[in-house]
C-alpha cells in the first residue's frame, strides 16, 4: 500500500496547504497569531517530553525555551552565523542544557525535581539580566532578519511561512519519536521504572533523553520566537511564559502528539479574540483550566481519543 | 546438566527484617524450579535480590559462572535474566502490541536519529520489530488482541502478555512471579503446557506459586522457604511427604 493514499497524510497535506494559503486571507494580524500558534504549539510539546510522556514535574521549560531564543541571537548576531545554522545551533544548545538539567534530576523526583527546575528559569533568567554586551542585559537586543536564499524574512508572511515549515517538520519529527524505540522507552521508564529496567532498558539513559528532547524541542520554539519578534528580552522568559506553557499541555492532553499542539491552538487564539472585554482572558484561562481537571482530566485529546478510540495515538510504526 | 543460577548463601536484610537469609540452590539449564512458601516468605524478595532490586547483605548470585552482585538491573536483564512481577509490572496503557515491542530494546533498537527524520532503515527495522512481536504474540495465541489496551485485557491474558514481554529478547533464566493468581483452570493447563515447551528450549526458570497442582505438574525441583530461609529442597514429590513442610506451609493453607 502506498503512503500517499494514507488518509491521514492526505488530510494532514491539504491542512498543511490551506494553513500556507492563510496570509492571503487574513490581515497581519491574524498571521501574526497563527505564528504565535506554531511557537507554541513546539513549545508545548516540548514541555510535553518530560511532563508528559516521562511523567515527572519538570518546570525547566521556559529556561530551554529561553536559551533558544538566546543562543540563536547570540549565533546570528556574535558569531555572525547565517539563520539555518543558527537555528540549528540553538536546537543543539537546548538539547545540551535539557541534557545537563536531567543529569542532577535523576536523584530527584516529585516536588523536589518541581523546585529545583523552577529555579533554574529564575537562574537563566537572571543571566538574561546580567548578560551585559553579549545578550544586551534587561533591555535585550535587537536582532537583525533572517536571510534564506538571499530574501530577508521581515514581512509576517514571509516568518510565518518558514515557521510553519519548520513547526510542520517539528511536530512530524515528534510523533516519529513517540512512535520508536526511544518513545516506548522514556513512557516505559515513565510508567515503571523497575518494570522497564527488567526489559534491559537502562532508565537512565532514557531520562536523560526526554530532558535533551525537551531541551531542543523548546529551543526550536525559543529561536522561532526571536526570529518572530525581531528581539529578545529576559522579560518574555518568566513565570507567565511558563503557566501558559504548562496549562497547553494540561488542556490538550498530556502524553500525546496532538494534544499539546490542541492546547496550543485554544490557549493561543482565544485570549486574542477576547482581549476587548476586560478580564475575560484571565477568567477563561482559569475556567478551562479547572474545568478541565475536574471533568477531562487526560485534556481534551485524552477526552476525544476516550470517546474514539481511533484517535489513540500509538507507540509503534506502520507495517505499510 | 550445566548450572544457570547458583546462589551461595544469599543474604537480603530489611531494616531490622532478614527476609532472605542464607539462601543456596542452584538451577541448571532446561530446568523448573519452584520456590514456595506461606506469604512473607521471602519468594518474591529472592527474586528481587537475583535481579538487581535489592541490594544482598552478602553472598554471591552467579549467573552462568559470572557474579551478578552489584550491577543495575537492566544489565542483568540484559545478560539473560527475564522477570515477570508479582503485581504492577505491565504498562497497562499501552496496547498489547506495544508492550512486546517495549521488550524487544535489546534486540530491536531503533537508532534515535533515524527514527526522527523516518529514514528508510529506522522503517525497516520498525516493520521488522513489529513483525517479531507478532510472532512472539502468536506462539501464545494472542495475536488477536494487539490492538487492545492491557487495562481491558482479562488478568490472565494481561500474565501472558508479560511472559511474552519478558521473552522478547533472549532469555536464559525466567523468573515468574505467582503467573497463576487470576488464570481460569484452562489457562493455567495452557501455562503449564508454555512451561514445559520454554525448559525443553533450555531456559532455566524459577517459579514462584501457590497454584500447587502447577508446581506439582511442572517442577523438576522444589525450594521451600519459611522465614526467609531455606526450609527443604527435593523434588515434588519429596515435598510433599516432608513433615517440616507440611508443617510450615502446606498444614497453613
Ligand atoms: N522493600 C521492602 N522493604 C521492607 N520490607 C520488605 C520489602 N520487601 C519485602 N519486605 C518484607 O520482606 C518479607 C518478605 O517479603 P516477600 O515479598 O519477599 O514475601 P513473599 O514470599 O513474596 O510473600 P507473598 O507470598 O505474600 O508474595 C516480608 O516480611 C515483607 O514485608
Ligand atoms: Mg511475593
Amino acid at each position: 500500500m502506498s503512503r500517499m493514499r494514507d488518509p491521514k497524510i492526505l488530510i494532514m497535506a491539504v491542512a498543511v496547504a490551506l494553513l500556507a494559503c492563510l496570509p492571503l486571507f487574513v490581515n497581519s494580524y491574524i498571521v501574526y497569531i497563527a505564528a504565535m500558534i506554531c511557537i507554541n504549539a513546539l513549545m508545548a510539546l516540548g514541555f510535553n517530553f518530560v511532563i508528559g510522556f516521562l511523567g515527572q514535574l519538570v518546570f525547566a521549560n521556559t529556561a530551554f525555551f529561553g536559551v533558544g531564543a538566546y543562543a540563536y541571537s547570540i549565533l546570528l548576531m556574535h558569531v555572525g552565523l547565517p539563520f539555518p545554522l543558527a537555528l540549528l545551533g540553538a536546537c543543539l544548545a537546548g538539547g545540551l542544557i535539557g541534557l545537563i538539567v536531567g543529569l542532577p534530576a535523576l536523584r530527584l523526583r516529585g516536588f523536589e525535581l518541581a523546585i529545583v527546575t523552577l529555579a533554574f528559569n529564575e537562574l537563566m533568567r537572571w543571566i538574561y539580566l546580567h548578560s551585559g554586551s553579549i545578550g544586551g542585559g534587561a533591555s535585550g537586543m535587537g536582532l537583525r532578519p533572517a536571510t534564506l536564499f538571499g530574501y530577508e524574512l521581515i514581512s509576517d508572511t514571509s516568518k510565518y511561512l518558514m515557521i510553519l515549515v519548520v513547526t510542520v517538520i517539528g511536530i512530524w519529527m515528534v510523533s516519529n519519536i513517540a512512535k520508536s524505540t526511544a518513545g516506548r522507552a522514556i513512557v516505559a521508564v515513565g510508567a515503571n521504572e523497575f518494570a522497564a529496567s527488567a526489559l534491559s532498558i537502562p532508565p537512565a539513559r532514557y531520562n536523560i533523553l526526554a530532558f535533551a528532547l525537551s531541551g531542543f524541542f523548546s529551543a526550536i520554539a525559543g529561536a522561532l520566537f526571536a526570529i518572530l519578534l525581531g528581539r529578545v528580552a529576559p522579560e518574555s522568559f518568566g513565570l507567565n511564559q511558563l503557566l501558559l506553557g504548562f496549562a497547553m499541555v494540561m488542556v490538550g492532553g498530556l502524553g500525546t502528539v496532538a494534544g499539546p499542539v490542541l492546547g496550543a491552538v485554544l490557549l493561543t487564539a482565544a485570549p486574542e479574540f477576547l482581549r476587548s472585554i476586560p478580564g475575560a482572558e484571565e477568567i477563561l484561562f482559569s475556567v478551562l483550566l479547572i474545568g478541565l481537571l475536574i471533568f477531562m482530566p487526560s485534556g481534551l485529546f485524552g477526552g476525544l481519543a476516550a470517546l474514539f478510540p481511533s484517535l489513540r495515538e500509538r507507540h509503534r510504526g506502520k507495517l505499510s | 546438566m550445566t548450572v544457570q543460577l547458583e546462589l551461595d548463601a544469599v543474604s537480603v536484610q530489611f531494616a531490622g527484617l532478614k527476609a532472605v537469609s542464607d539462601v543456596s540452590f542452584t538451577v541448571a539449564k532446561g530446568e523448573i524450579c519452584a520456590v514456595i512458601g506461606p506469604n512473607g516468605a521471602g519468594k518474591s524478595t529472592l527474586f528481587n535480590a537475583i535481579g538487581g532490586y535489592v541490594r544482598l547483605a552478602s553472598g554471591r548470585v552467579l549467573f552462568g559462572g559470572e557474579a551478578l552482585n552489584g550491577r543495575p538491573i537492566h544489565e542483568i536483564a540484559a545478560a539473560g535474566v527475564r522477570r515477570t512481577f508479582q503485581n504492577g509490572g505491565l504498562f497497562l496503557d499501552m496496547t498489547v502490541i506495544e508492550n512486546v515491542m517495549v521488550g524487544l530494546h535489546q534486540t530491536h533498537p531503533i537508532p534515535l536519529v533515524g527514527a526522527a527524520l523516518a529514514l528508510p532503515s529506522a522503517r525497516r527495522r520498525e516493520r521488522e520489530a513489529i513483525e517479531k512481536a507478532r510472532e512472539l504474540l502468536a506462539l501464545m495465541g494472542i495475536q488477536e488482541q494487539e490492538d487492545v489496551l492491557l487495562r481491558n485485557l482479562s488478568s490472565g491474558q494481561q500474565r501472558m502478555v508479560e511472559i511474552v514481554r519478558a521473552l522478547a529478547s533472549p532469555a536464559k533464566l525466567l523468573m515468574l512471579d505467582e503467573p497463576a493468581v487470576g488464570l481460569t483452570s484452562l489457562e493455567v493447563q495452557r501455562l503449564d503446557g508454555i512451561l514445559k515447551q520454554l525448559a525443553r528450549s533450555g531456559i532455566a526458570i524459577l517459579l514462584v506459586e501457590h497454584v500447587l497442582d502447577l508446581v506439582m505438574s511442572v517442577s523438576d525441583k522444589v525450594v521451600v522457604l519459611n522465614s526467609g530461609e531455606r526450609l527443604a529442597e527435593g523434588t515434588p514429590g519429596e515435598i510433599r511427604s516432608n513433615p517440616a513442610v507440611l508443617e510450615a506451609y502446606l498444614g497453613h493453607s
